[in-house]
């Protein structure tokens, strides 16, 4: 079953990760761990539809696999070149295939998000998280 | 000088002007004051966010950095923003609307002390909001100041006073209901308005692939989505502004003026699609000016943050130019007022019910606490710059990194303590201060592009949930 509990230590894990990436000057180990601390965002405020509805689980995992999905074919179309890909004779829409990764691809996840967000608003009703509620001050 | 940008700009400020009568009139009590009488439907609510979210920082910043590096800073800070209203509505929406149901919940400081049961934690939160109210106000004010002297014949110093004067009297008066329906005003004109400089922009660069070309035959990194910025620091700004968000006091106070849970449904749509609105301004002017530049038709520059206005003077109709000024002055004074609103909230509220204190006639006390704060925020900017840019430190990711943890995590998280939450707020004040005030004194603790207020706030995230009970 998904508790609090268990997805704030695995924030805990993935946050230990960012700051060892930046001790290290690691930006990947910066940016890969941090996409899983949004899944576990979404998580966190789907956590009582996701009790009552395991298949809701699926939404946050989407979200990170797509993100992944979108910042790995980044880094490979960027990976190798001193120039980010910024030299390339290919074209998406006038733009270089990096920047077109990025701002065709990755930016709009950032409405995508939202719609989720919308799409599950209705079906969780419960206005508060359940798990807290209880727990401290009649919140 | 010229008179069509002059009345635009004079025709926004009436407007202004008229709001902050309407709302005056209507603020009542202290909960029209600080949370617009808890009134607020989704639209107001959502482009009360927003535009609070978006500032001079990020409209003129934005376009100089764009102008000067390229794509990195919209890469790594405007497009992770856009991202992080909707990791806030999913953490905290619902919870703060509820936390504001309980009662008498105005401010970070209730919420706090709601959750921990201490007035410790209240006092630390009020201090540190305080803090950072006096060194965002400062910045404002400067910007207002350089806004105000390219539209009317005035040097930016009577500019900033005029402008401030503005955002004193609706903030004095409408307090917060003045600021989300000014907001809603300015919102709507920063979004529309970029999306037109936007296009304007594309076709004075010759179109998106002549700029690309253009861009790789001069520096190929400028047509990148990292321009000359490097990726560590691009990573550390897409953690720290989008997760960050979440932890923006002028942001997340927004949840408790919302009068029915069922606003807040399309609300984070609405905030990211208009935050993006916004950032298409940036991108646009901001490649706009660097191919033309490239191509010799550029004036030159004093500094990198005159790139957007020396673009609209330029290149564009006085009416697109006072409409994107107009704007521009929307960005300055919405971010502005909420800040006031919020300084206010922590001298009046949040400190001294830290000390056993409440005030009577909370009220007038708060309208002459957003006097005080204009007066010294004023006042640091004009005689006192280094100390400006010393609580200029206490930016964005002061706030997230103090406020993230004990905020948000706490609200989420049952098992969350009190000792978490002030060493978190303790450790994110202390952090911030010695990297930032180190850095400007050649100690540099972290690599090379990691940001400060990033490292601050995965450690006093890391703080908070291991603390002890």
């Amino acid at each position: 079953m998904v508790s609090t509990n268990r997805l704030i230590y695995a924030l805990l894990s993935m946050i230990v990760l960012v700051i060892l990436g930046m001790l290290t000057a690691s930006w990947r180990v910066i940016l890969y761990p941090y996409l899983f601390v949004i899944g576990i965002s979404v998580l966190i405020g789907l956590i009582s539809l996701i009790q009552s509805n395991r298949k809701f689980i699926w939404l946050p995992i989407g979200l990170v696999g797509l993100y992944l999905l979108l910042f790995i074919w980044l880094d490979v179309v960027s990976w190798g070149s001193p120039t980010g890909g910024g030299d390339s004779v290919n074209y998406v829409l006038g733009l270089v295939p990096s920047t077109a990764i990025f701002f065709l691809g990755i930016w709009p996840v950032s409405v995508l998000a939202p719609l989720l967000y919308a799409w599950t608003f209705t079906k969780d009703n419960s206005l508060a998280s359940r798990v807290t509620e209880s727990k401290y001050h009649g919140v | 000088m010229n008179w069509t940008i002059i009345l635009i700009a004079v025709i926004y400020m009436v407007a202004v002007l008229l709001i902050g009568v309407w709302a005056t009139k209507r603020t009542k009590s202290s909960s029209d004051f600080f949370v617009a009488g808890r009134s607020v439907g989704m639209f107001v609510m959502a482009i009360a966010a927003f535009s609070s979210i978006q500032s001079g920082f990020g409209m003129v910043g934005g376009t100089g950095s764009t102008f000067l590096n390229g794509l990195g800073f919209v890469t790594g800070v405007m497009v992770a923003a856009s991202l992080g209203f909707t990791l806030t509505w999913f953490l905290v929406g619902k919870r703060m609307w509820k936390m504001g149901d309980l009662g008498e919940i105005y401010t970070l400081g209730d919420v706090v002390e709601r959750r921990y049961s201490s007035k410790t934690v209240r006092g630390l939160m009020g201090f540190a909001i305080a803090l950072g109210v006096i060194g965002y106000l400062g910045t404002q004010v400067q910007a207002m100041g350089v806004i105000m002297s390219t539209v009317f014949p005035i040097t930016p110093t009577v500019g900033a006073l005029i402008g401030l004067a503005l955002i004193g009297f609706y903030s004095v008066g409408g307090g917060m209901l003045a600021g989300v329906y000014t907001d809603l005003l300015q919102g709507v004109i920063m979004a529309v308005v970029s999306v037109l400089a936007f296009f304007v922009a594309i076709d004075k660069g010759g179109g998106i692939m002549n700029m690309t070309v253009t861009l790789q035959h001069s520096k190929p990194l400028m047509a990148t989505p990292y321009g000359t910025y490097s990726m560590i620091t691009i990573a550390s700004w897409f953690f720290l502004f989008s997760l960050g968000a979440a932890g923006q006091p002028h942001f997340i106070t927004k949840f408790l003026m919302i009068k029915e849970a069922k606003q807040l449904k399309w609300g984070a749509l609405t905030s990211s699609i208009a935050y993006m609105m916004t950032t298409l301004l940036v991108i646009g002017i901001g490649l706009a000016a660097v191919v033309l530049n490239i191509q010799g038709s550029f004036p030159k520059l004093g500094s990198s943050d005159q790139a957007l206005v020396a673009f609209l003077l330029n290149f564009t109709s006085p009416v697109v130019a006072g409409l994107i000024i107009a704007g521009l002055m929307a960005a300055i004074m919405s971010t502005g007022n909420s800040f006031l609103n919020l300084g206010a909230a922590s001298i009046v509220r949040d400190i001294p019910k830290a000390f056993n204190l409440k005030l009577n006639n909370e009220l007038l006390w708060s309208r002459i606490a957003v006097v005080i704060l204009l007066v010294i925020s004023t006042l640091f900017s004009f005689y006192l710059n280094t100390l400006v840019a010393l609580l200029g430190v206490f930016g964005w990711g002061t706030f997230a990194s103090a406020i993230f943890p004990s905020v948000v995590l706490g609200i989420v998280w049952a098992n969350a303590t009190k000792q978490g939450a002030i060493g978190s707020i303790v450790i994110s004040l202390a952090v911030n201060f010695i990297l930032e005030i180190g850095g400007k004194y050649g100690l540099h603790v972290l690599p090379k592009g990691v940001v400060n207020g990033a490292f601050a706030l995965a450690v006093s995230i890391a703080a908070f949930i291991t603390s002890p009970c």
